[in-house]
């Protein structure tokens, strides 16, 4: 287990990967033509499947990187590159293709299948920045009670994006197209932090000479 | 000879990148006015040349290396970067340029009327084994002198070879069940399984060719 601090700083980490703004306007524009009641039961699914996956991240991403035989420090810098590719579409207001594709909105719009598990759970609230975001930190310690503390986190965080979701056409109204990119600009400075400390601590541990 | 974990780990390594998912679309577009029966030998003769090309990678690729008097390790540096590009293409889920242009595209779907033609350029070189493939499989096939490791890596070829005939025959069906989406959810956890190994091509190298970074420095 790890430190009170660290806790607090590992929840923002994850927040700002796991915010809900970037998967609000989607949100709102794939569920456009459906009634209330349906736009609630999305958000309930989404979020349940959500958690389902961050949690599988949590418990298993250490077996699963031990399974393909990927060493935390090479999966730390690579997911750091990742983040900070994202944290720079971020901060340039611009949706990542690692959350969602313009061909893959319109495919979600026209199919009748459920979006709830595809593309709202995955890739759009949990993608796979957020997966090695939780995955990474979730290495940092061993111990039953870190996996259980990181598990509450992501508890935390994704029921944080099923309330905004509910509320997601009141809040994009209020808070407009340029009220959410700039949230997401914050978030993505925040994003590109945590992006380099990923990188440099695994690179630390490649290269013995540079510590 | 290496032990069996490594080689559990140069199959999955190679299967990331030799990935047939990033195909399927290409495919089931490319196939999309064939009968089954030409559809099923169109995926047969790709499976064929991509596994022919693995292999001579895999006996010829030091060879080449020698000849054109390039170190393994800068060899791995190199590859280990395209690697890494093209993972993160993967991760954005766009279609790498070391894989497929647009004009290539357009060039295929015209020669489409001919199965022939499409099998081996581009489904099998550079969609399946591209430049990523042949320069993993080269680094892979380095890491040990013996002629044992070759052979068994010719058998890891032959193998992942057999895992794209069978995806590719099963293109249409996998890509109605997946959608565009759901091909893109695999080749991004792909994308960021390559990035990692990648990265782990980049420092080995990086550590031959600059010795004093393995060295603590207190």
């Amino acid at each position: 287990m790890l430190e009170y601090e660290e806790y607090i700083k590992i929840f923002f980490g994850v927040f700002a990967i796991m915010g809900p703004f970037s998967a609000l306007p989607i949100f709102v524009n794939l569920t456009a033509g459906k009634s209330k009641r349906e736009k609630q039961t999305l958000a309930k699914n989404a979020s349940i499947y959500g958690l389902a996956v961050a949690l599988s991240s949590v418990w298993l991403g250490t077996s699963i990187l031990g399974f393909f035989n990927i060493s935390i420090d090479a999966f730390r810098v690579a997911g750091g590159i990742l983040l900070l590719s994202l944290a720079i579409n971020m901060i340039n207001a611009k949706i990542p293709g690692a959350k969602s594709t313009p061909e893959e909105l319109e495919d979600a719009k026209v199919s009748n299948k459920d979006l709830a598990i595809i593309p709202l759970a995955i890739p759009l609230i949990m993608g796979p920045g957020a997966i090695s975001t939780v995955i990474v930190f979730s290495n940092v310690s061993t111990s039953f009670s870190h996996l259980f503390i990181m598990s509450l986190i992501v508890a935390i965080l994704i029921l944080n994006i099923f309330l905004f979701l509910r509320a997601a056409a009141y809040l994009s109204e209020k808070l407009g197209l340029t009220g959410i990119n700039v949230i997401s600009r914050i978030m993505g400075i925040i994003l590109a932090s945590i992006a380099v400390e990923f990188m440099s601590s695994g690179l630390i541990k490649l290269f013995p000479g540079w510590a | 000879m290496l032990d069996i974990n490594s080689y559990l780990q140069i199959t999955i390594g190679i299967m990331t990148i030799f990935s047939p998912f990033a195909a399927i679309p290409i495919f089931v577009n490319l196939t999309s006015s064939h009968s089954l029966r030409e559809k099923n030998e169109t995926a047969k003769t790709a499976a064929i040349a991509a596994c022919v090309a693995g292999i001579i990678s895999v006996f010829i690729g030091k060879n080449i290396l020698v000849f054109f008097g390039i170190s393994i390790s800068s060899f791995k540096i190199a590859g280990g970067i395209l690697l890494l590009l093209m993972a993160i293409n993967m991760l954005n889920a766009k279609v790498p340029k070391a894989k497929s242009t647009k004009s290539e595209l357009k060039e295929a779907k015209k020669k489409s009327v001919n199965i022939k033609e499409i099998a081996v350029v581009p489904l099998a070189i550079p969609l399946i084994a591209g430049p990523g493939a042949i320069s993993t499989i080269i680094i892979y096939s380095e890491q040990s002198s013996s002629f044992s490791h070759l052979i068994i890596m010719g058998f890891i070829i032959i193998g992942l070879s057999m895992y794209i005939f069978f995806t590719l025959k099963m293109a249409t069906f996998i890509s109605k069940k997946l959608g565009i989406t759901g091909i893109n959810i695999i080749s991004r956890v792909m994308g960021l399984i390559l990035a990692s190994i990648s990265i782990e091509f980049i420092t080995s190298g990086l550590l031959e060719v600059f010795p004093v970074l393995s060295i603590k420095a207190f």
